[in-house]
């Protein structure tokens, strides 16, 4: 069962690797949403300085949510989950492998560069460790939530426009205490990292049984 | 119990017995709202602090009531189908999905018109408006993504996993208001402690929320009816040899 899963994780880390559009997609949208931010704002330093955070949560947002399009669809479309589902392969271990290899090719890097990201838009460098694990806490909840609707919305017509606009209302809750967090962090209230870290554990548990249970209805 | 449900979950034996039903709660409704509405606008008295202006709450809170309750229902009956499989359920929580939607768009409104006079402002983004805002996103959702697989059965599992997974969001509207502090005043009438207001204006929000919860039972079942008999139509378009 574990070597079944590091199988399966090592396949989809090859998938990613090997598929340079799909691993460089949204780390490269996520930099494209940023240079969006400074370049509207004008020449006003203030208000890049105070919105830095946001910004830079909701450029994760947006190429989490671009990138959710393909989680499931090359294997949708090739009949390579019918087959899992023929050869009763456990759904729950493809389920988590693509979940995790989904976090670490779009918001690993993001998470990672993250302060370097915060001095690019200007913002204090005090807030580096509160961002730091504000976006480690979040951005897991970002692929956990998504995962369940993007297998929802296999075989939609018009599924890229119905995907974002299923998913928004689901990560709102996720931004809100994520960007929350980081402005309550120097003042040494950690409360929203603990809100976070427990909507994590209950749907780490919860989401990926209904994810299998979607995915066993779409391959009917 | 179950063996009641199989009974009565054949939608043409439901037909027969919600005919006489709906009639009833056309008449009800019609007669409840009418008497509701008398008693709001003219003959509750005006608030002391907020004057005339309080007459939007009898239209206000029993829609945001009846949004949060329509919601409810949907998540109850997509349980039921997907536990077990009755199609009735499916269809019952499909069609009150615009009624819900037209319930949390009128909450909204009329929230947003109050504010104005009461808080100064038309919207503020505090917890309450902001997860009420999030339940009518997610009644579009439910919205578009029945339009989106028309008459097919996965559509019908994908409706009822969203609706599931949008439940999330209730208890979350309803607490709201005492986890956060919020621009939006608490609960007065479902709270611990008892009712904090007064019968004068309590009777004209029971009647208006009655009549509005007849109101949508009356539309439930006569859109139930409409797409059974859009259904009968179909399968006799589609059958073979006919």
């Amino acid at each position: 069962m574990i070597k079944l899963f590091f199988l399966f994780l090592l396949k989809d880390f090859k998938n990613y690797l090997l598929d340079s559009n799909k691993s460089w997609f949204a780390i490269s949208f996520f930099l494209l949403c940023l240079l969006i931010f400074p370049l509207t704002y004008g020449s006003s330093v203030d208000l890049l300085k105070k919105t830095a955070i946001a910004s830079i949560w909701i450029c994760a947002l947006f190429s989490n949510l671009i990138s959710l399009e393909s989680l499931f669809k090359e294997d949708y479309q090739n009949g390579v989950l019918l087959q899992y589902r023929i050869n009763n392969i456990p759904f729950f271990i493809i389920v988590m492998t693509k979940c995790i290899s989904h976090w670490v090719f779009t918001s690993l890097p993001i998470i990672f560069f993250s302060p370097i990201f915060l001095i690019f838009l200007s913002g204090s460098s005090n807030d580096a460790m509160g961002l730091f694990f504000s976006l480690l806490f979040g951005t897991p909840l970002f692929s956990l939530v998504g995962m369940p609707i993007a297998a929802l919305t296999l075989g939609a017509s018009a599924r890229g426009p119905l995907l974002i606009f299923l998913s928004i209302p689901f990560f709102l809750p996720i931004i809100i205490f994520g960007v929350l967090g980081v402005n309550s962090f120097n003042n040494g209230s950690y409360s929203e990292y603990y809100l976070l870290c427990a909507i994590l554990s209950i749907s780490i548990v919860i989401l990926p049984y209904i994810t299998i249970k979607i995915l066993w209805e779409s391959l009917k | 119990m179950l063996k009641y449900f199989h009974k009565y979950a054949n939608p043409v034996k439901f037909l027969t017995i919600v005919l006489p039903v709906r009639k009833i709660m056309g008449i009800l409704s019609l007669g409840v709202l009418s008497v509701g509405l008398i008693f709001a606008l003219f003959l509750s008295p005006p608030d002391y602090q907020q004057k005339e202006t309080v007459r939007i709450m009898y239209i206000h809170v029993p829609a945001a009531w009846m949004s949060l309750m329509i919601y409810a229902f949907i998540f109850f009956s997509s349980v039921v189908f997907l536990v077990w499989k009755f199609p009735l359920f499916l269809i019952l929580a499909k069609e009150s999905v615009t009624i819900g939607v037209i319930f949390t768009f009128t909450a909204l409104l009329t929230g947003s018109l109050w504010g104005k006079p009461t808080w100064g402002t038309y919207w503020v983004w505090d917890a309450r408006l902001t997860s009420f805002l999030v339940l009518f996103f997610i009644y579009l959702g439910l919205k578009l993504i029945m339009e989106s697989f028309s008459y097919s059965s996965k559509g019908d599992y994908t409706f009822a996993y969203l609706a599931l997974i949008g439940g999330f969001n209730l208890p979350i509207i309803k607490f709201s208001v005492d986890w956060w502090n919020t621009l939006h005043q608490p609960a007065s009438i479902l709270r611990t402690g008892g009712i904090s207001i007064n019968s004068e204006m309590l009777i004209p929000l029971f009647l208006m929320a009655i009549g509005f919860l007849f109101l949508f039972i009356y539309i439930l079942l006569v859109s139930v009816d409409i797409n059974l008999k859009k259904r009968k139509i179909m399968y006799y378009k589609n059958k073979p040899n006919n």
